[in-house]
């Protein structure tokens, strides 16, 4: 083997890319450079253009939200376009509803709200209202409001509003209590057993009334489905015993009610009834059903270790929690919170909001109503009238 | 020429244009970051109308800088909140004079 041969074995191999570029032409080279930062760019402008689209959309919803709440408030039928802007709003006020146009350059909208008579409680519109400071300590926080401002029932829309008995999903059942309570229940129980509330099922005005005790139990998590604002009204206690997560647009309210001579008192054994020991707060001890009225149980000793509950609750008597409990939506306590046993809590309420937007399908996260713009179902509203909350219909 | 001349202007010349395409394609790239941060500042702006918004449902009234961040979306517009008991309304203020007038429809 000579030198020169011995040299060539030895020599330093070149790598692959400088292989690569070796062998490419410098004019095959300048094409593929050319070719990468064009696709790149392509890439990226069409990037920017989708999301300034996706903005521009989002902007103009708002320009259009806010045409719409003009137009509204403007009293006007028909608003002539301003001299700053190119959208006109046409307004038609219907016996329940107003419907906005917003007409712009770029396409129609439609939003849609509610006549309302006035407004509702402001007890509504927080995460947690009492009527006692200390119970507001007991449950992490919340807003005091006076016996005197709490929401009141309103009787003609009572007088004229759909009972279980006759409604769908709900069912009678006579067993039910004597398998949770020791002693049973005197009221007759129904057991909420529908999933879905379609919007030729929802009851009319959005009040349904339950004359007896209200269950929510099951094997696994009830999910309900509503496409409008619902209040049910329970004339004796509420006990939910599993999770109820609810979806669509509807929001659900679950109250019960003490605005009648009723035995109201705390629960403080957790046994279901009347015993000694148990703090009376309204009527004569002992009269009437033996379970008393206007009670929510969250949960029951022994029960599910912990639930989640997407509905607001007004507790005309006292809330009773047995379990890890997590409340969604608005919760008023008139007396006063009785926790039960050890494992009883009741988390913190999330970021809320009035509206944030609902995806269908999706479950609702923490809500309240909106303070003025929205009326509760089966509650007096108060103050002048007004219109709601626009919302879209159509984009 | 030499082709050894040849060679090097050729090289010259490839290694030029790739600093052309480079070059361009970094402006490119910073002209796509600049309108990507204008677009972050607009869509903080709709996110400032919203939330603005949700506070008016709450029961909050804006404060005036945060209705001048809403109005700096709409640059003719000037943006108000008007209540109606204990309702609080955001609208344009070219169109909302006789507001009250709603009231009694």
């Amino acid at each position: 083997m000579n030198a020169k041969t011995k040299a060539s074995i030895h020599a330093r191999r070149m790598s692959f890319v400088g292989c690569a570029v070796r062998a490419v032409s410098p004019a095959t080279l300048i094409g593929l450079v050319a070719a990468t930062c064009l696709v790149l760019g392509v890439v990226e402008q069409a990037q920017v253009l989708h999301r300034a689209h996706a903005i521009n959309q989002q902007r103009n919803d708002v320009r259009a939200l806010l045409a719409a709440e003009t137009a509204v408030l403007s009293g006007r039928g028909m608003v002539a376009p301003s001299s700053h802007s190119d959208v006109t709003t046409v307004v038609e006020w219907q016996d329940e509803l107003v419907r906005v146009d917003v007409r712009a350059p770029n396409g129609t909208s439609t939003l849609v709200s509610q006549r309302l008579a006035g407004g509702a409680s402001p007890a509504f519109t927080h995460t947690r209202t009492a009527t006692d400071k200390g119970v507001l300590q007991q449950i992490g926080g919340g807003v005091r409001q006076s016996s005197r401002a709490w929401p009141t029932l309103d009787r003609t829309a009572l007088a004229k509003a759909e009972v279980a008995s006759e409604a769908h999903g709900f069912r009678r059942d006579a067993e039910i209590a004597l398998r949770h309570l020791p002693n049973g229940s005197d009221r007759p129980d129904f057991v909420w057993r529908a999933n879905v509330l379609r919007r030729t099922r929802h009851p009319k005005g959005g009040l349904l009334i339950v004359q007896g005790n209200l269950w929510l139990d099951g094997e696994s998590t009830r999910v309900l489905d509503i496409s409008q604002d619902l209040t049910v009204l329970v004339t004796g206690n509420i006990y939910v015993l599993r999770s109820l997560h609810v979806r669509g647009h509807g929001r659900l309210l679950l109250a019960t009610d003490t605005s009648e001579q009723k035995v109201v008192f705390a629960d403080v054994d957790g046994s279901g009834g009347w015993s000694r020991g148990d703090s009376l707060h309204h009527g004569t001890a002992f009269g009437g059903p033996i379970e008393g009225a206007g009670n929510v149980y969250l949960g029951l000793p022994g029960g599910t270790p912990a639930l989640e509950c997407d509905a607001g609750i007004l507790a005309g008597g006292e809330l009773h929690i047995a379990t890890r409990a997590e409340v969604r939506g608005p919760l008023l306590l008139r007396f006063g919170c009785t926790m039960l046993g050890d494992n009883a809590h009741l988390g913190a309420p999330l970021a809320q909001s009035a509206s944030s937007p609902q995806t269908p399908g999706r479950r609702r996260g923490q809500w309240v109503f909106a303070a003025g713009r929205d009326a509760v179902p089966g509650f007096e509203v108060s103050g002048p009238p007004r219109p709601g909350r626009l919302e879209f219909r159509s984009r | 020429m030499r082709p050894a001349v040849v060679r090097v202007l050729h090289r010259s010349a490839t290694l030029s244009l790739l600093a052309v395409l480079v070059g361009v394609a970094a402006w490119v790239h910073m002209r796509v970051v600049d309108t990507h941060s204008v677009l972050d500042q607009r869509q903080a702006q709709i996110h400032a109308v919203h939330q603005m918004r949700r506070s008016c449902e709450l029961g909050e009234l804006p404060t005036v800088d945060q209705l001048a961040a809403a109005e700096s979306l709409f640059p003719t517009e000037t943006i108000v909140c008007t209540t109606i008991g204990d309702a609080l309304f955001l609208t344009f203020a070219n169109e909302s004079r006789d507001a009250l007038a709603a009231n009694h429809r």
